[in-house]
């Protein structure tokens, strides 16, 4: 007989079913959740949850039904729209959890050297170009005998799941699901790259970012639309803001903060191997040259003016034996010259 | 990635979409009321449990081995892998595996209480074996009925569980229905997801199918599963390409998977594919005795890797896997086949009303039509049709 549990139980079966839904379909679901029981048992009385406040509740409750599971029905707006999207994610990074994805552990590695090269992309850039998202492949330990033609196939195939977000000019950022799925991995392994909304508190890979040199406020454009309505200057340093989010001299956060020469080098964060030591240290992957003083990841601030546009890819690819040589750019200096290639 | 369980719900096919079967048939009930009663899908092992253990602080670790394998079981069902028992017993029950029957006892009571859903154990290879070539029918019947409602017999435990729904089989069946308000919701948020020509079909219905990360093309299972059972439960490799091949599907043919598949080009040939739900458990081929290793009919040798008949004169054939017979079920297929074939005629008799045709012919009820198409299955197959094993 069916009872008045079973609509939870539906529910939570159906966000299963489903991964990563709107707002507006998870709201929908729930109501004919509760059609779905009361046509199996008339007598039922069940309350629909028709208000936002109703259904926030029954979020509440059935969160607490999962806490033990470390499963979490989560929501977050999406970076681009502002869209609300709800899942039922798993909240702990554990070793079970890997060997369920379906991704064979090639493919999962090859997937943390893109969200890795995405997350210490610089000036807040967030994303990666797709020659460079394929040159991970030879970077990749243990060595992998993944092609570049398969890499392609499998990059397809995270875009296509919603793991990753693929743009226009062909850059790697990360999608919605995968912030909202994978956050105890990126928290446990980027706290520091990691930029939250003054507005919102979630985690921002796209939007701008106040333009006073040392300010911390970032926003999602959404975030940033809503508060420009009310309020016209940074709310941590007051500072004056134009009208766009994306106007002079706000600063960028995602693909338009990528500049020129960016997408040449890697990025290394290195595993701190003692915890007390909390400076990132940064290499250049395929450095053949003496280091350069070591750049801490997130201190440079990238200015307006020097925004430039990306770099084409195939400009960096012609030669992919061709060792890094770039000295980290310091701050305010000019786009690094291109190299050349050695053949 | 924790896109947990996205396969619980192959019990719950839309039935709208003539591709699937229909839940009904692959549901199977259990009520709240139960909940008391767990079935004890463990051979007896937790009966040997070291009495001396702390109370309370055991319970307290037992508690968190069930959630684990709660998560387990839903991530594997998720990867739609059966949940290896043997694999969690390593991964997670470390040097106190002896307790494994109460944790899973605790898990399936969480399993069912918050999510509705129980891990059915699958059938093992050897139980199936010696149902199909038993003749001994009443015994049959009889174990079969151990199975659904107690005790397994020790034989069956192939200790590979998956997950199947126990709410009522109204919702089940209310939840794969298309709704209008869900379809246009989920076409609403489709169209907002620009140039992405790659999002999966949806059908509108609570429980969806089509969004899961899935890889395989589910057509061609249901139309191989559905030649093995017409053909009596049995076909020669032989005879199963014949037929592929009338549908355009032969050994040098490519199989179309969609772009979410990590598959090289996205295709995958015949013989890979049969191999691949071989390994999934869906289907299942043997060597047809030859004259020196023919102990009877069905008793033929097991083979490591898919083969086609070939040269040297050994014989394959092919029958329905043991995850087929739990999470399809015969009576899942025919209905699947049976739908399918009044649907399209039911169309093709409106097209040719559109076609101006004055033939006034007077349409038989479909689900009449589907019943004596079911009959006729059956018959096909040798006999009535089984329901989830
Ligand atoms: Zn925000
Ligand atoms: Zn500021």
């Amino acid at each position: 007989m069916a009872s008045t549990g079973d609509v939870r139980r539906l529910f939570l079966q159906s966000l299963l079913s489903r991964g990563i839904v709107s707002e507006a379909l998870c709201k929908t679901l729930y109501a004919k959740c509760v059609e779905a029981v009361k046509a199996a048992n008339d007598d039922l009385n069940i309350a629909s949850a028709d208000t936002d406040e109703a259904f926030d509740e029954v979020i509440k409750q059935l969160n607490v039904s999962l806490n033990d599971l470390d499963l979490e029905i989560k929501s977050t707006q999406d970076e681009l729209n502002g869209k609300r999207s709800f899942a039922l994610v798993n909240t702990k990074d554990d070793e079970l959890a890997q060997m369920a994805t379906d991704y064979t552990p090639a493919e999962i590695v090859f997937f943390k050297a893109i969200v890795d090269q995405i997350m210490l992309a610089r000036n807040e850039a967030f994303s990666l170009s797709s020659m460079a998202a394929l040159r991970e492949v030879s970077n990749i330990k243990p060595k992998s005998n993944m092609t570049k033609t398969q890499a392609e196939t499998v990059l397809a195939s995270f875009v296509a799941k919603g793991w990753l977000l693929r743009s226009k000019r062909g850059r790697y950022s990360l999608s919605t699901r995968t912030l909202l799925e994978l956050y105890p991995y990126l928290k446990s392994t980027y706290g520091d790259e990691l930029l939250y909304c003054t507005i919102c508190h979630e985690v921002v890979t796209k939007g701008m970012g106040c333009h006073r040199p040392n300010c911390q406020v970032r926003l999602h454009f959404h975030c940033f639309n809503l508060y420009r309505r009310r309020n016209s200057a940074c709310p941590t340093c007051k500072i004056e803001w134009p009208r766009q989010a994306t106007d002079d001299p706000l600063t960028a956060v995602g693909e338009a903060a990528v500049r020129d020469g960016d997408d040449g080098k890697r990025r290394v964060k290195a595993r701190r191997t003692n915890g007390d030591e909390d400076e990132d240290e940064e290499m250049e992957a395929d450095s053949s040259q003496p280091s350069q003083p070591s750049q801490p990841a997130r201190s440079q601030r990238n200015k307006r003016g020097s925004k430039k546009k990306a770099v084409a890819d195939s400009d960096e690819e012609e030669d992919e034996e061709e060792e890094d040589e770039e000295v980290p750019t310091q701050e305010d200096s000019p786009p690094p010259r291109r190299r050349s290639s050695r053949r | 990635m924790a896109r947990a369980a996205a396969r619980s719900q192959r019990s719950s096919r839309p039935s709208q979409s003539q591709s699937q079967p229909r839940p009904s048939q692959s549901q199977r009930r259990i009520d709240d009321s139960d909940d008391e009663d767990m079935q004890d899908d463990d051979d007896g092992d937790e009966m040997v449990e070291g009495a001396g253990e702390e109370e309370s602080s055991s319970t307290a670790e037992l508690r968190r081995k069930a959630n684990a394998l709660v998560r387990y079981a839903l991530f594997c069902e998720h990867k739609r892998m059966p949940l290896r028992r043997e694999e969690f017993q390593k991964k997670a029950m470390g040097s106190n595996s002896r307790s494994f029957g109460r944790v899973f006892e605790m898990a399936q009571l969480t399993l069912k209480q918050t999510f509705g859903m129980e891990m059915v154990e699958l059938q093992s290879k050897a139980a199936l074996e010696k149902e199909r070539t038993g003749v001994d029918e009443e015994q049959l019947e009889e174990s079969r009925k151990a199975t659904a409602t107690k005790k397994k017999a020790t034989t069956a435990g192939s200790k590979q569980y998956i997950l199947r729904s126990t709410l009522d089989s109204t919702i089940i069946e209310y939840a794969s229905q298309t709704i209008a308000e869900i379809l246009d919701q989920e076409l609403e948020d489709r169209d907002e997801e620009d140039e992405n020509e790659t999002l999966p079909q949806c059908y509108g219905s609570i429980l969806s199918w089509s969004t899961a990360d899935q890889l395989e093309p589910v057509g061609i299972l249901y139309v191989i599963l559905a030649l093995i059972l017409v053909s009596g439960r049995v076909i020669s490799d032989t005879e199963l390409r014949a037929h592929l091949k009338r549908l355009h599907l032969s050994s040098n043919v490519d199989i179309n998977f969609d772009v979410k598949s990590t598959i090289p080009n996205n295709t995958q040939s015949l013989d890979n594919f049969l191999e691949s739900l071989r390994r999934q458990g869906y289907i299942d081929q043997q060597i047809i005795g030859d004259a020196k290793k023919a102990k009877g009919p069905g008793k033929g040798k097991r083979v490591r890797s898919t083969q086609a008949d070939n040269d040297s004169g050994i014989k394959y054939e092919w029958r329905w896997g043991v995850r087929a017979q739990s999470e399809i079920g015969e009576q899942g297929i025919a209905q699947f086949v049976a739908e399918f074939m009044v649907t399209r005629e039911h169309e093709e008799d409106e097209d040719e009303e559109e076609g101006g045709s004055s033939r006034n012919r007077r349409r038989q009820d479909p689900q009449k039509k589907v019943e004596k198409m079911l009959d006729g299955i059956a018959k096909a197959a040798g006999g009535e049709l089984a329901g989830l094993k």
